[in-house]
Formats: structure tokens, sequence, C-alpha cells
């Protein structure tokens, strides 16, 4: 593959990625250079772009495939972990009041 | 053809065969431990790495047919409702598991007694407590004592933490006043919430002995016996050598589909359809896999519910035992799970056509990722002969033996319990606040529970092997894994399957015997 087709294949799928600024997220353009799943497919993600008539199992494959390319990169799972307000581990959940100790017993005694 | 001879031998190194074998390494017999996969390296599955989503879409995908990896045999599911989920290797299924670790309920041992439907185990609850104790103390499960659906579990780690999620929903759960608890987790941590597996539970305790000898890649394809006893087994390595090992006794713990495909594939002058198969013809029968309700709650707020182990948060066993006013008998479980990972969250709601490429990509996605709470609904599978598991000689392994057929049609009363468990979480998930929700089952993927086809029984007519796991037809074969379980219970199966191991091996250092 040229890499005149590689780019024209990164910028017809970063369209599929348009919203991603308001989202603070990375354009599809930018997760390419450094996605390892991306460089490893991208010649069946091109034959399966440019099909004409695609069925749906080739539709869905190549929906996969961009997805892959898309979230396995390692700058993509960064800027997702930093958008998450992970307060899970300060959180103290009041397991006293949540779950009574004293409530009768429910299983079927034998 | 080379022959080497042990004490016992142990076919596969998962669950099952790992408890049994740290077990039995407390005697000074000497034991070869066989297993057809390989050893990976936990590091290369782990929720911490960045290729862990992307794993489980094909190195570790939990369907051997997709994965098709060396050591894995194809599974034919046509004639299948659900498709048969495992793992071939060192760890077995424990490499792909959630870590939930519940225990059956007293009531699950006596269903005839108690609902007058199938068999009663030939143990109870309280012959398999200490071990289910035993085995959770070295797994080190964490969870929260005085749980009213059970009797007192003790040894407990301090409970996984609930996240803003599973603290939403217990407090939905408790509005309704139904019952909901901390699930039962093997879960690490101080290892970015891994799941325990066999890999840092029992196998360093196993490799500590000096009797004990580990081979791996190797598939034994047939239990040579003649009509009295097990004399080894005959196996072959990945240059497909032929190897012989003789033994005094064969453990088998290959689960319940690789259990059955071994012993019908062992068919000989004494055995014609298939070893430790006459008295009952049931190997391979009364297959029993959980069918699983998916229901899964979208809501406003981040719930981060991608943050955490991947397993079950809390569960709620309100609907476990009988109710006379239902339709149906037995009941179910509803397991509170962790919202799935960026890439899973995608490619599903991609499948469902809730997201579209272009403009509103993040904006789709973002309405759902962190957002959602699923509740998956595990039924009672009450055992049917219609139910089965074959061989297929039409497809061969790579080592020549053949593959295996599954006939499962979900039945009229699971049916009806994924129905009222369907609509109790839904329920649950409405006073929790969802906006939407969403519910289907059974879930196609989700056959990992394989239960029953090696039946556990008194009587040698309708079981195939006895309490203490013998097959009835040949004391020196034993079996530990979970084909023997007499019915399946609501629950994961882990918990009961490792106890068993360790009750069914401690008995063979007491009576040797008897073998």
């Amino acid at each position: 593959m040229t890499i005149k087709n590689k780019d024209n294949l990164i910028k017809e799928i970063s369209g599929y990625f348009k919203d991603y600024k308001k989202f603070k997220m990375l354009s599809f353009r930018q997760c390419a250079k450094e996605s390892v799943f991306f460089k490893n497919n991208y010649s069946k993600i091109y034959r399966l772009f440019y099909l004409k008539n695609k069925n749906s199992e080739q539709i869905h494959d190549l929906n996969e495939l961009i997805l892959c390319s898309y979230f396995s990169s390692k700058n993509v799972i960064k800027s997702i972990k930093k958008l998450n307000n992970f307060n899970y581990v300060k959180r103290k959940i009041d397991i006293k009041n949540l779950f009574n100790r004293n409530k009768k017993k429910i299983y079927l005694k034998i | 053809m080379h022959r080497y001879n042990y004490d016992i031998i142990i076919v596969g190194l998962g669950a099952s065969g790992a408890a049994s074998a740290w077990m039995l390494s407390k005697s000074n017999l000497k034991i070869l431990i066989i297993e057809q996969g390989s050893q990976y390296n936990p590091k290369d599955f782990h929720k911490k790495k960045d290729t862990w989503e992307i794993s489980k879409l094909k190195k570790f995908h939990l369907n051997p047919n997709i994965r098709k990896g060396k050591c894995d045999y194809k599974i034919d599911n046509k004639l299948s409702d659900i498709d048969i989920a495992n793992f071939n290797g060192i760890g077995g299924s424990t490499v792909l598991y959630s870590g939930h670790f519940p225990r059956l309920h007293p009531s699950d041992f006596k269903v005839k007694n108690v609902d007058n439907v199938s068999f009663n185990w030939p143990i109870s609850y309280n012959e398999l407590e200490q071990y289910y104790e035993m085995n959770e103390k070295i797994v080190g499960i964490h969870g929260l004592g005085d749980d009213p659906a059970y009797p007192k579990i003790k040894n407990l780690r301090s409970p996984i933490n609930l996240g803003k999620s599973g603290e939403l929903i217990s407090r939905a759960f408790k509005k309704l006043n139904w019952h909901c608890w901390p699930s039962y987790s093997a879960i690490d941590l101080k290892n970015n919430f891994s799941v325990k597996t066999v890999y840092n539970t029992y196998l360093p305790l196993i490799k500590k002995s000096k009797n004990i000898t580990i081979k791996k890649n190797l598939e034994v394809v047939k239990i040579l016996s003649d009509e009295k006893k097990v004399k080894g087994v005959l196996c072959y390595d990945q240059k497909k050598n032929a190897l012989r090992f003789n033994s005094q006794l064969v453990i088998l713990a290959c689960n319940g589909i690789g259990t059955p495909r071994l012993l019908l594939n062992s068919k000989n002058k004494y055995f014609k359809n298939g070893i430790a198969n006459n008295s009952s013809g049931l190997v391979g029968k009364n297959l029993m896999l959980h069918p699983l309700g998916f229901v899964e709650g979208t809501f406003n707020q981040n719930l981060n519910s991608d943050y955490g182990p991947e397993g079950c948060c809390v569960y709620s066993h309100q609907f476990y035992e009988t109710n006379k006013k239902n339709n149906f008998k037995r009941g179910y479980t509803m397991q509170v799970l962790r919202g799935s990972g960026p890439l899973e969250t995608s490619l599903y709601l991609k499948k469902i056509n809730k997201i579209k490429f272009g403009k509103n990509f993040f904006n789709n996605f973002f309405e759902n990722y962190n957002k959602t709470i699923p509740i998956a609904i595990i039924s009672e599978d009450l055992p049917k002969l219609s139910n089965y598991v074959s061989l297929n000689e039409d497809v061969k392994d790579s080592f020549g033996m053949p593959c295996v057929k599954i006939k499962y049609k979900v039945d009229k009363n699971t049916k009806e319990i994924l129905k009222a468990g369907i609509k109790s979480a839904r329920k649950v998930l409405e006073v929790a606040g969802a906006k939407k929700i969403f519910s289907f089952a059974p879930v196609k993927h989700t056959g990992w529970h394989l239960m029953g086809t090696a039946k556990m029984g008194n009587n040698k007519k309708n079981s195939v092997v006895n309490r203490y796991g013998q097959c009835h037809d040949l004391k020196n074969l034993v079996i530990v894994d979970s084909s023997i379980f007499t019915t399946g219970g609501a629950v994961n199966p882990i918990g009961t399957i490792q106890a068993l191991a360790l009750k069914i091996s401690e008995r063979i250092l007491k009576k040797k015997d008897d073998y």
C-alpha cells in the first residue's frame, strides 16, 4: 500500500470519530500513529474499507477492526483513564448501614 | 513407546486438578499431572495491560472455536442454544473466570427431597462445609460475614469495595427489602484487581512438592483398562509421539466437556460405549450449563463502573429457593457486574446499533461508557438426558483425537426462571434510577459452567461415580471436576468444584486400599 493510500484511509476513518475534540479524546489520525493493532491490520482494514457491496459479516469485521485500532491505542486508553474521575478507592461505604448482618436467614435449612 | 510408572496420574491442571494435587502432595505418593495445554504468563492477560481488551477477542477468547489455540479442540455448538466456553492450559478456566466464589445452598444437595425434582446429591452441604472453608482459606476469598443467604461462612477477608455502581444498586435492593450482599470474590487487591487463579493459589504450593511431576503440552487420548481396573493412560506429545504412563490410580480433572470426551474416547473391548459407561450409560448425558439472562441499566450519572475487578460486586439470593407461588421449581442468583471496558462497550454498542460512526460517535459512547450497571441472572439448570456431549468422529484435534458435539436446549423450567429473573432485575434497576433498561436471555456465548456429564450418585444404574468420585465400574478411576455434579444449583461452581476435589482427594489418602 502506498503512503498516499494509507493517508487517505486514515483521513476517511478519522471522519468516523468527528466529535473527539468535544470529549477531549484523540483523533483517529493521532492514534493510528502508535496503535500496534492498526499497524498489524491496516492492509485488512484497507481491503475491507474499499470493498464494494460488503456483506453484513464484512461490515461487522471492518467495524471491529476500526474500533480495536482506536481503543487499543495506548494514548486513547490513557486519555480515557484521565477523563474518568476515579475516586473509587477513596470512597468509604457504610457497609453496616447498607447490609444488615442481623437479618433473618433466607436459605432453606435442611 | 516409552512407558513410565506413577502411583497417581491426574489429568488436567485446572481448578479441580490443582486442588486435588495439593491435597495429595501431603503424601509421599509419586504423582504425575498431565496438562494438554501450556503454561502462560499471567502478566500477558491482566486488566492493567493496554492489550487486555484486545486479548479477550482472540488469544484469550472464551470460545475455543474462536481462540483456536494449539491445544484447543473444536466444539460443535450447532445443536446447542448456548456456546461452550473454556480454557485449555495450566489454570484451566480460572484463567478467564471472573473470580466469583459463592457456595451452593444446603437445599441444592437435596432437591429431590425439597422440590421433588431430579436427584439428591449423595453428599450434604454439611459434609462439604469444611472443604469449602479449607479452599476459601487457600484461595483467599473476600466477602462479608453473617450473610442471610448462607450458614455461617468463616475466614473471609474484607469485602471488595463496591464502587459507586455497587453502592447505588445495593441501596435499590434495600429499598425493595430484597436480599443483597457483597460478593464472595477471589480478587487480588494488591495487584490491580486481578483475579486469583490456579497460578497464584494452588500452583506455587504444588510446585513445592518433590513428589509431583507436571507435564504440559501432552494430550491424554485414552484411559487404559481391563474389565476391573484402570492401568494407566495413553498420551501424545506435540510431535505426535505416543507415550504410555502406568499408574495405580487415575484422576480426571478435565471439566464437564473434557472428561466425558476422554471417557467416551477410551472405549475398549470391556467398555464398548466408553470407559466407566457400562452400568449407567450416562457418560456425557445430563449436561448443565446455567443459562444466563442479561439485564443492563443505563444511568445519567458517571458510575465509574469500568473501574475495579471485572466480576460481580454484589449479588442477591432473594429468589434462590423454590417459592410455591411460582410456575417453576428452584430459583436464580442476580449478580451485579461491573461495566465493561471502552473497547467492549463500543463493540457492543455498535453491534446493537446504539452507536454510529460520524459526528456523534463520542456523544453516544460517553452516554453509555461507565454509566451502566449490568445484572446477570444465573438460573438453576436441572439435568436432562436430552442435553449431552458426544464425540464428533468427523473432526479431530491436532493430536488426532475426536472433537465434541453439544446438544443442549434450554428447558421450560429454566426459561420461566430466566423470565422471572429478568423481571426482578429490571425492577431493581428501575428503583435505582436507570433511564434505560435492556434485557435478553439466554446469552448465547455463556456456556462456561460445564456440569453433570458424569454424575455422582449412590446407584450405579443412574450415576457414573459414587460419593467419593470413584467410577462405579472402575474403582481406581476417580473424577474430581464439575462433570460429577448431580445438580448445578444457581451459582458459579468453582468453590464447589475445588471443595469436592479436596474432599475426594483426602479420602484417597485415608483409604488407599479402596482404589
